[in-house]
């Protein structure tokens, strides 16, 4: 299994920089590949270069963090939540996010601060669930899902109530397009501030893959095996909440990668989270590289990503479902 | 690998689940815990496990108490092998078995090749190694009950509790379990089966627990604690404890006589 495994990580790995390449070339602006070679050994000052340094790579970077920080957030609590369904918002960050943002916007915020308070508002949810949780005695992981529930409903609807509150003419169309998700206004400086949470956030998580596994088992088991399940879980929902709030923060709400990544990993490698999450990392990366290719090949005017990866996403998840569901 | 339960005590939401347990159970022996429904089997199991919080009295594990103890030092002194398994992904056998090491290994970076070589050993010691690549949830049930005891041999705990662990197995996967929890008790370790059957606990028990209404209503060598008066008592059925002549010689068994 380590060799299967060994072999799709090297071919991911090539898939991924092959992508970043292409990809690298694509959009409004035309660019050759010495332009882009130049670009990203920082060789010349053209404007091509230039696009390249300023434009397109914090653009792909952008595109392959949030990907790979999705897929692994989303493999991380399908099995922390022993659920193959459970996705990366399943406690409230992103619909958290998503008010934080409204809120912002509303209040005619800039965009760095949309993004700082989007991150925040991820925080607070999933942070005010988990509270809730702990009250609930006879069963943690029922707790979790319903006070994840409780807190997202209670958040979209306040979103809902801000595009209700906010003008018709400028603010609701933004608060629209952020909560569709763009990768269409990330700077080099939102990146870096964006990139710091959610690589701790990632390094956490791919560094909790063994015991992950017992999780799996459930309570009882993992500790009877010598897991401290409660600690692990608070690690696992504190990494993978800095995942979800720092992407959302970065390029809005972006759904189905956390779903149908892990799930066309565990049909390549199976089941083991050791194996899981980091190819998980890649094809994620990969995956939103190909999703933002898209957005822009398209038409001039960006569709949304978050657009593109539920028509993507749909029915390759269907497929896998209705192909290997007893393996899913 | 030792346990010494002294004055242990329990009670959920109020209603006294154990009430003043005091046992002590040692090295290779098999020891059956018998009892009616609710007599107390599973929370004793539970609290010996580390699993429950809130109990008054105290548990040790070899001379520690097991209040001092974290969960990897809890699973390095004792396995638990629940009645079933159930998990939503679908592991092979090799990895359900490695699991069982991982009070053996740093959390970071995983079972070394050490662990691995522990984990074909099991497997071979119970001849599963031609399962080793298949999908745990495509077994049998007699199948993935042996998948859990190899990976209570891989974490090479000195004591083994077993909750019911023939339950849900046929007659003959439930016999073959016992003469397995029988060969690992002789190898030296402790093996403490919950079971409904006290046949199973005459023939195969060194030493049989009662727990009745929470609290220990016999403790001794099994030939002397499984009696006609107990089984009145704890069950409220009429039975004969006798013997019978197979070609091994005699065998003792308990039938009911209602």
């Amino acid at each position: 299994m380590e060799r299967k495994f060994t072999v799709w990580m090297v071919g991911a790995a090539i898939l991924l920089v092959v992508l970043l390449l292409f990809s690298a070339q694509i959009g409004p602006y035309s660019l050759r590949w010495i332009d882009v070679w130049q670009g990203l050994t920082g060789q010349g000052s053209s404007e091509p270069a230039l696009v390249v340094r300023q434009i397109r790579l914090p653009r792909l970077l952008a595109a392959s963090l949030v990907g790979a920080g999705l897929a692994v957030a989303g493999a991380a609590f399908q099995a922390l939540f022993r659920n193959p369904m459970a996705s990366p918002d399943v406690l409230g960050a992103s619909s958290g996010a998503g008010f934080g943002a409204a809120l912002a916007l509303y209040v005619g915020l800039g965009q760095t601060l949309v993004s700082v308070t989007a991150f925040i508002g991820g925080l607070v949810a999933v942070g005010v669930a988990y509270l809730i949780s702990l009250r609930v005695r006879h069963n943690a992981i029922l707790g979790l899902v319903l006070s994840g529930m409780i807190i997202a409903s209670l958040f979209n609807a306040t979103t809902s109530l801000i595009k209700l509150l906010a003008d018709p003419n400028n603010q609701l169309p933004s608060i629209t397009f952020w909560l569709m998700g763009s990768l269409n206004a990330v700077s080099p400086e939102r990146l870096a501030g964006a990139a710091l949470p959610i690589l701790v956030g990632l390094l956490v998580l791919l560094a909790s893959t063994w015991p992950l596994n017992l999780m799996t088992l459930g309570d009882d088991q993992a500790r009877s095996l010598g897991v401290n399940a409660r600690l692990l879980r608070l690690l696992v929902i504190v990494a993978a909440t800095l995942v979800v709030a720092a992407c959302a923060a970065l390029v809005g709400l972006v759904g189905w990668v956390g779903l149908v990544i892990p799930h066309l990993v565990r049909l390549l490698v199976g089941a083991d989270n050791r194996w899981v999450l980091p190819l998980s990392a890649l094809l994620g990366a990969s995956f939103l590289l190909v999703i933002d290719d898209l957005s822009r090949a398209f038409s001039t005017a960006e569709i949304p990503i978050g657009i593109l990866t539920a028509f993507v996403g749909t029915p390759v998840f269907c497929t896998l479902l209705l192909r290997r569901g007893d393996q899913l | 690998m030792t346990v010494r339960v002294e004055g242990l005590a329990f009670a959920y939401h109020g209603r006294p689940v154990l009430r003043g347990v005091d046992l002590t159970w040692g090295d290779g022996q098999l020891v059956c815990l018998l009892g009616a429904n609710g007599a107390g089997k599973t929370t004793l199991f539970r609290c010996v496990l580390g699993l429950q919080t809130g109990y008054r009295g105290r548990v040790w594990l070899d001379d520690t108490d097991l209040a001092q103890r974290s969960p990897r030092d809890i699973a390095r002194s004792i396995a638990y092998l629940p009645q079933t398994e159930r998990s939503a992904f679908n592991y092979t056998v090799a990895q359900v078995a490695l699991m069982g090491t991982y009070p053996l290994t740093s959390a970071l970076i995983g079972p070394r090749p050490a662990q691995l070589a522990r984990v074909r050993a099991a497997l071979d010691q119970l001849g599963l190694t031609h399962l080793a690549e298949r999908g745990f949830q495509e077994l049998s049930g007699g199948e993935r009950q042996s998948v859990l005891v190899a990976r209570a041999l891989a974490q090479s705990s000195g004591g083994l509790l077993l909750d019911e662990p023939t339950a849900s197995l046929d007659f003959g996967n439930g016999w073959r379990l016992m003469t397995t929890a029988r060969r690992l008790a002789d190898e030296g370790r402790l093996v403490v089966v919950s079971t409904h059957d006290p046949t199973l606990a005459l023939r195969f028990a060194d030493h049989v627990t009662v727990l009745d209404e929470g609290q220990v209503l016999a403790d001794g060598p099994a030939d002397q604690v499984v009696t006609s008066a107990l089984i009145e008592q704890v069950y409220k059925l009429t039975a004969e404890v006798t013997t019978v002549k197979v070609e091994t010689g005699l065998v003792p068994v308990v039938v009911p006589v209602e």
